[in-house]
């Protein structure tokens, strides 16, 4: 035991003279938190739109103006013929036209239905498809609004846990699950190379300690490093960012502490099968791309292909992802998510048993 | 030039024995190819669809064959006695609830509105935001199509460029490449430099005659073969195996590559200088170039969308001027003076960069 307290005695004072470490260890989560939990956006604003106007109506004004006032739209052109029209798209003028032709207001007045069309550069597909999708929403509310008291009804669109629609409340907790996993497992992989880069793990090993000792020795501080950046991240997240925090601590830290133990085990796993601080970063790197991409944490998991599908089961930071959006946003009970710790917790077992066992081989 | 040689040989002979390291360089972005070309659908589709139909009439039925009929929903359960959506959203049943109510399709006939409801699971707001303008859309269009009731609901034409399909692997693959190149030449070379500081062969190469500038060709250039091999495997597999396009003038694109790789080397070399060991030299790495050219470059996330000092921030980051030029030439053959906004700052980016970085690198070196 107390050949624990010493190898974690000497991990403490070795991150803590490193000045540059530490800033990196504390600053960098704390940073990368407000800049991405701004960054980091699915809303879309601002989005370059030209108008061709060739109608010049009443009818045609007022839903411009609409265009005007939407805080999705920003007008960079208006014309009254199509001469521009591909001109603004090609040059990356405007990201979207909409183009109303003549005889557009004569058209909804005489109770015919009125075209209207939009051209959209479709490079960006995720902003093309929302701007596509909020021009025409503007255009049909716009009928819908002046149309007969009907029609205005017919539909009740409601969002709950976050009815104003912001990305924010998505992303931040995203963003905390992806700094839990750098912190401990980039760092862990890193602290357990270097010292087989240097050198200094032949000397650990002629002393009388344990591989499993220095093993714990090495987890633990950056367990309390983990632990610590997580507090500081949720504060942020709470106090700065507004996130709500509608679910019970207690599941929280549950899920929490389950999820650093693994990504421990996962930079334990790098450390073993890597030989060079570089190896190890890539290969702690490439992990963390695969389980951005395949979390859920952009892209929802029930859009993609089955076979991909059942992949995402094996990705850890997926069930850790689900449980934080459902804890803090939507206050969902642990019996509600029994089905996301098992996996979780099975996981965690699995990669502590693999690397805890290349470690004794390596040993 | 015969020490030049020399030293080439010997950083790409690091470069070579380090396989693993090579290995997950290329394989990254061959398997973020794949990912975006078949997993990562931007344009929803499957949505899963909690259904409360209160009414249990033919026009209900009907109106739930509209939305598992379009495609962008599937039915994940349908009840006709009372569901809490609250805990069908909690236990993760469904995303989306559709709630008819009792006597819509009497009231329909009779010319009355009976509101039908729409709720979201807005913990995944862009799915929310997606979900409900498509059920608005089904539902106001199967109710003019069947009972007409107000004709005058305009129809939307629309018409998409360069990328009809919407398919983000078009749009993915240029900021793959410029991510590579980051990785490649940013933070390799401040890894290999930092390590030589911490292993003191820095030292053992600067007693020998080798010059500079020469220390600092031999260096680097290994790096940008490297990248600049791999940006074209990756380029031509894209094209071949994904079919992404390609329509613009291969000449301008490598000449902006180079430009671009000689930024990244800047910043790695500028790096290196001011750490000491390995550890920070990546951890600054990965803050300083990886995290901005993939969060702040306009690779995934739009720029537009972001707040202000966010987007002034954004101007700083060489990613951001080099994915609009790659973009440009390789979906749009975008021209010269079409591009100037990009090239210009791009090219002073990397000039100032250069200068300082080289200046600070002598500084050490001596």
């Amino acid at each position: 035991m107390t050949r624990i307290l010493h190898m974690i005695r000497k991990e403490f004072l070795q991150i803590f003279s490193d000045r540059a470490m530490l800033s990196i260890i504390f600053g960098m989560p704390i940073i990368q938190l407000f800049v991405l939990g701004y960054a980091i956006t699915t809303d879309v604003t601002n989005v370059t739109i030209a108008i061709h106007d060739m109608d010049r109506s009443q009818e045609s004004r007022m839903l411009i103006d609409r265009f005007l006032n939407s805080k999705w739209f920003r007008v960079v052109e208006y014309d009254s013929d199509l001469v521009r029209r591909q001109a603004v798209i090609d040059t990356g003028d405007a990201l979207l036209t909409v183009s109303i032709p003549e005889g557009f207001g004569a058209d909804s007045e005489n109770g015919r239905a009125p075209e209207a069309s939009l051209v959209i550069d479709g490079v960006d597909s995720n902003t093309a498809l929302i701007a596509a999708g909020y021009a025409r929403t503007i255009i049909m509310r716009h009928f819908q609004e002046a149309g007969t008291g009907d029609l205005r009804d017919l539909v009740r669109v409601r969002a709950l846990y976050n009815p104003a629609l912001e990305s924010r409340f998505t992303i931040v907790p995203g963003i905390i699950a992806l700094l839990m996993t750098i912190v401990a497992t980039l760092l862990t992989a890193l602290g357990l190379v270097r010292e087989r880069e240097i050198g200094t793990l032949e000397q650990l090993n002629v002393t009388p300690i344990h591989p499993l000792q220095l093993i714990l020795g090495k987890i633990i501080p950056f367990a309390v490093l983990g632990a610590i950046a997580f507090g500081l991240s949720m504060t942020v997240a709470i106090v700065w960012f507004e996130v709500p925090m509608t679910g019970s601590w207690t599941a929280l830290a549950l899920f929490t502490g389950v999820y650093l133990l693994t990504a421990l085990a996962m930079g334990m796993f790098v450390s073993t099968v890597t030989s060079t601080q570089q190896q190890a970063l890539f290969l702690a790197w490439f992990i963390l791309i695969m389980s951005v991409l395949m979390s859920g944490f952009m892209f929802p998991i029930s859009n993609m292909p089955r076979v991909l599908q059942y992949v995402t089961y094996g990705i850890p930071l997926r069930y850790y992802i689900t449980a934080l959006r459902e804890i803090m946003l939507k206050g969902t009970e642990m019996r509600y998510l029994l089905d996301q710790l098992m996996p979780l917790s099975g996981i965690c077992v699995a990669i502590l048993a693999i690397s805890a066992g290349l470690v004794h081989k390596r040993s | 030039m015969q020490r030049l040689r020399a030293i080439m040989k010997k950083e790409l002979l690091h470069i070579l024995r380090d396989v693993r390291s090579l290995t997950i360089i290329f394989l990254l972005p061959l398997i973020m190819l794949v990912l975006y070309g078949y997993a990562i659908r931007l344009d929803l589709k499957n949505i899963p669809l909690a259904v409360w139909d209160a009414d249990n009439s033919q026009e209900s039925r009907e109106l739930i064959r509209a939305f598992t009929h379009s495609g962008y929903f599937t039915l994940t359960l349908h009840a006709i006695t009372p569901i809490d959506p609250q805990e069908v959203f909690q236990r993760r049943i469904a995303k989306t609830v559709l709630a008819i109510p009792a006597g819509y399709g009497a009231s329909l006939f009779e010319g009355r509105s009976a509101p039908v409801q729409f709720l979201t699971d807005a913990s995944e707001s862009n799915t929310a935001t997606i979900a409900g303008q498509y059920a608005e859309q089904i539902i106001l269009s199967r109710l003019v199509s069947r009972f007409g009731m107000d004709a005058r609901l305009p129809d939307v034409r629309s018409l998409v460029l360069f990328n009809p399909e919407l398919e983000s692997k078009v749009f993915v693959v240029p900021g793959l490449v410029a991510i590579l190149f980051m990785m490649i030449c940013a933070l390799m070379t401040s890894i290999t430099i930092a390590r030589e500081k911490e292993t003191g062969t820095l030292e053992q190469i600067l007693v020998s005659p080798v010059r500079t500038a020469e220390i600092i060709i031999g260096k680097l250039f290994p790096y940008m073969f490297l990248a600049s091999l791999i940006g074209v495997v990756v380029i031509l597999i894209a094209i071949f195996w994904f079919g992404a396009p390609f329509v613009g003038s291969p000449l301008l694109l490598a000449v902006f590559s180079i430009v671009y790789l000689l930024c990244s080397l800047a910043i790695g070399i500028l790096i290196s200088t001011r750490v000491r060991t390995v550890q920070v030299a990546m951890m600054a790495a990965l803050v300083i170039t990886m995290l901005p050219s993939i969060m702040l470059s306009g690779f995934v996330f739009p720029i537009a969308s972001m707040p202000l000092p966010i987007r002034i921030l954004t101007h700083i980051v060489p990613a951001r001027y080099f994915l609009v030029i790659i973009r440009g030439i390789m979906l749009k053959d975008a021209s010269l003076y079409l591009l100037r906004f990009q090239i210009i700052p791009l090219c002073m980016l990397t000039f100032i960069l250069l200068v300082v970085s080289i200046r600070r690198f002598r500084t050490t070196l001596e």
